[in-house]
């Protein structure tokens, strides 16, 4: 009877023991179950790969107008905008007419300090010129006082040498008769050689104090011409004089406008560099295109994405704030410190009043057999890799597991990328979304 | 009294010699439970002198110094690795007996309750099957298998264990010890065979055929060879097969099976004792 209650005990220890076998064997599964990764899985597809990639940029107008400011007025008013379209007339800025009015008064008032300044040397420059005149004259006529009175001198010798050789002695006369003729004869010929010599030299004299007297008045001519010619040790040059003259002009012009400057002629502005209330300074203010000229639009690319535009590609250009969009060509890509300048040139028409604008490149690869989906791309530093989907038989059966397989990147944008290995089939089962980590062998299951 | 003084000495000496055989008999029930709660560091330095054929010794803390349960949860709780097996097991297990107790009952009854022309014969033949170790067995079977279409299915393990002739000698061993004059008793109460071999032979049998179960489950749960040889899948593996796939870094989680897998063989063990003991005599009884 014991016997029997021991095997009682032992056959119920058994029995809990097996069904206890039997629970844990459905809780060992949920746990292994909830554990394993859940996967979505797609096939290789042969695709091309597009790349965009977006780059602001500027528009610009080959023959942009600039407006020239008044150097040293003070901006009252501006009256335009860049992007803004102008017509003829249209006022762009105003300045301020009280300071215009001191301005020019002040420089109407150096004008006047030089004009007299003017007006003094001219007078210098006459007399000068006068004076020099005057003592050529004078020089000139006492040179031929000189040369006269030598001539005569001189005729008057070659007359005694005449009358003297008329008065030779006679071939008998005594040696003291022919000695005294000889003597009288040389004498006459010193004279007449001395009186020539003098003529000679007045006339040398006369020409070198006539070509000094000549080259004084020549001078004082000059600076007589040049101060009639508006030069003056007072101004540098001629150029300073004129923009003076031509700025109060101008400015008295802009007084009649009542400090109101307008366009010349009907365009688009594409920069203002004036604020109200400073004062302008040298160069120009504004500058605008007018209707006639040519717009290209100008964008810098970094080197990275150079290699997705090239010369003569067809690119997409919007223009920011317009629902204008064109399609347009690269003409040409100039590299500039290490970054690349994109010119396109814009039709006709094309981008009216636009100063910027966003450059859209779509680029298509060529086929590749092994596209996959980026998220089924997976990295590891320099590594790619991806995981295919295999079934394996082991202790639990058939069960789904992912393998890991090195694989090299062609190219990829976005949402896709292109891969090559030689292990690689199309009919492969490329794990794209999993909501666990993975691990090479890991077993898996779809969702 | 110098007589009586040496025989007490001697079996001293005795139970000292049987002891000591007991305690290494038993060394490996001391292994496994305290291997499955012990750290994989420590398994590695106490057995990597003979599991990485290294010199020396493994050596063992009967009291581990880093316990863990570590591999009782991967074993029971991470992975259903191990029930799939279990279940195998027991699934290969209960059919073979079931096929045993279906086919080799009858067959033991026949031989002991009939007497017909060859009868000698045939039993001689069902021991000569019987005596034959496996290994000789396994091309014939394999033959038999593959030409049945069986080849790693599961039934090609249980079809031969099924038509096994030891629990056939060992059942017919215990339905022999029926006394004859109960058997003529019963028919000539006007019982059938049928009736006979339900209600007399069964339950006198009984201690025979409960023998040749426990025997039978003892074989067929550690059963190596016979799925080594025909089941391909591991799916259908047993657990017999699923230890000598771990190595020494999964030491711990062996051990932790090693239990798993002793449990139900201590159970049948405890259960079937007394026939098991009973049902040995009975091989080594004249007929």
């Amino acid at each position: 009877m014991k016997g029997m209650e021991s095997k009682k005990k032992l056959w119920m220890g058994f029995g809990i023991f097996m069904a206890a076998m039997l629970i844990m064997t459905f809780v060992s599964r949920i746990i292994y179950v909830s554990k394993m990764p859940r996967i979505r899985w797609s096939y290789f597809t042969a695709a091309s790969i597009q790349n965009s990639f977006s780059s602001e940029g500027t528009v610009e107008a080959v023959n942009a107008q600039a407006v020239t400011g008044m150097e040293g007025l003070l901006v009252k008013k501006v009256c335009v905008a860049a992007g803004e379209q102008i017509e003829t007339g249209t006022v762009l800025y105003e300045v301020d007419l009280e300071d215009l009015e001191m301005q020019l008064s002040l420089l109407e008032a150096e004008e006047r300090v030089w004009q007299a300044q003017i007006q003094a040397e001219k007078k210098d420059a006459a007399t000068e010129a006068a004076r020099a005149a005057e003592d050529y004259n004078i020089m000139a006529a006492q040179l031929d006082r000189k040369i006269a009175e030598e001539t005569v001198l001189l005729e008057q010798a070659e007359e005694d040498m005449n009358t003297h050789m008329f008065r030779i002695p006679q071939e008998d006369a005594p040696d003291e008769v022919w000695i005294a003729w000889a003597d009288e004869r040389t004498r006459i010929d010193r004279e007449i050689k001395d009186r020539q010599r003098a003529i000679e030299e007045a006339g040398y004299e006369k020409e070198k104090v006539l070509k000094e007297a000549a080259r004084s008045m020549e001078d004082a001519q000059s600076v007589r011409n040049q101060v009639e010619g508006a030069y003056s040790a007072s101004f540098s040059s001629v150029g300073q004089v004129q923009a003076r003259e031509h700025k109060i002009e101008t400015w008295k012009e802009l007084i009649e406008q009542e400090g109101r400057v307008a366009a010349e002629q009907e365009g688009t502005v594409l920069e203002v560099m004036l604020q109200a209330g400073t004062r302008m300074g040298e160069g120009a203010v504004m500058c605008y295109a007018d209707t006639q000229s040519s717009l290209v639009f100008r964008t810098v690319v970094s080197q990275e994405d150079k290699s997705m535009v090239h010369t003569g590609d067809r690119v997409h250009l919007s223009f920011p704030g317009s629902s204008e969009e064109v399609d347009e060509v690269i003409d040409s890509i100039v590299q500039e410190n290490g970054s690349y300048t994109v010119t396109i040139w814009l039709e006709k028409g094309v981008a009216q009043g636009r100063t910027e604008g966003v450059m859209e490149v779509v680029s298509t690869s060529e086929i590749y057999d092994f596209v996959i989906s980026k998220q089924a791309l997976h990295n590891d530093g320099d590594m790619n890799y991806i995981y295919v989907v295999e079934e394996k038989n082991g202790i639990l059966g058939t069960e789904l597991c992912v393998r890991k397989l090195q694989v090299r990147l062609l190219d990829g944008n976005e949402d896709k990328a292109a891969v090559m290995d030689d292990l690689l089939e199309s009919d492969m089962k490329v794990v794209v979304e999993s909501d666990g980590e993975l691990g090479n062998g890991a077993a898996v299951m779809e969702f | 009294m110098e007589g009586k003084s040496k025989r007490y000495a001697g079996a001293w000496m005795a139970r000292i010699i049987c002891l000591s055989a007991a305690v290494l008999v038993c060394l490996p029930l001391v292994l496994i439970p305290t291997g499955a709660v012990m750290d994989d560091m420590e398994l590695r330095q106490l057995l990597s002198p003979v599991m990485n054929g290294g010199g020396g010794y493994a050596k063992w803390h009967l009291v581990p110094l880093y316990p863990t349960i570590e591999h009782c949860y991967r074993v029971f709780i991470a992975s259903p690795s191990f029930y799939q097996l279990f279940w195998n097991t027991v699934g290969m297990t209960a059919a073979i007996l079931a096929g045993q107790l279906f086919i080799g009952l009858p067959s033991a009854w026949a031989f002991a309750a009939f007497r017909f022309p060859g009868r000698d014969v045939l039993f001689g033949l069902y021991v000569v099957l019987m005596l034959l170790p496996f290994q000789v067995m396994l091309l014939p079977q394999y033959l038999v298998v593959q030409k049945l279409g069986l080849y790693g299915e599961p039934a090609s393990v249980i079809l031969p264990a099924v038509f096994s002739t030891f629990p056939v000698f060992l059942m017919y061993r215990g339905f022999t010890q029926i006394e004859k004059e109960v058997l003529e008793a019963a028919r000539l109460d006007g019982a059938g065979e049928m009736q006979i071999f339900l209600f007399v032979g069964l339950p006198l049998g009984r201690t025979g055929i409960q023998a040749a179960m426990v025997l039978g489950f003892l074989e067929y749960w550690n059963l190596v060879e016979q799925p080594m040889a025909f089941l391909e899948e591991q799916r259908d593996w047993p657990l017999s097969l699923y230890l000598p796939q771990l190595t020494i870094e999964q030491a711990g989680f062996a051990f932790a099976v090693s239990v798993a897998v002793l449990i139900p063989a201590l159970f049948v063990f405890a259960l079937g004792q007394d026939a098991l003991e009973e049902g040995i005599t009975y091989v080594g009884m004249k007929k």
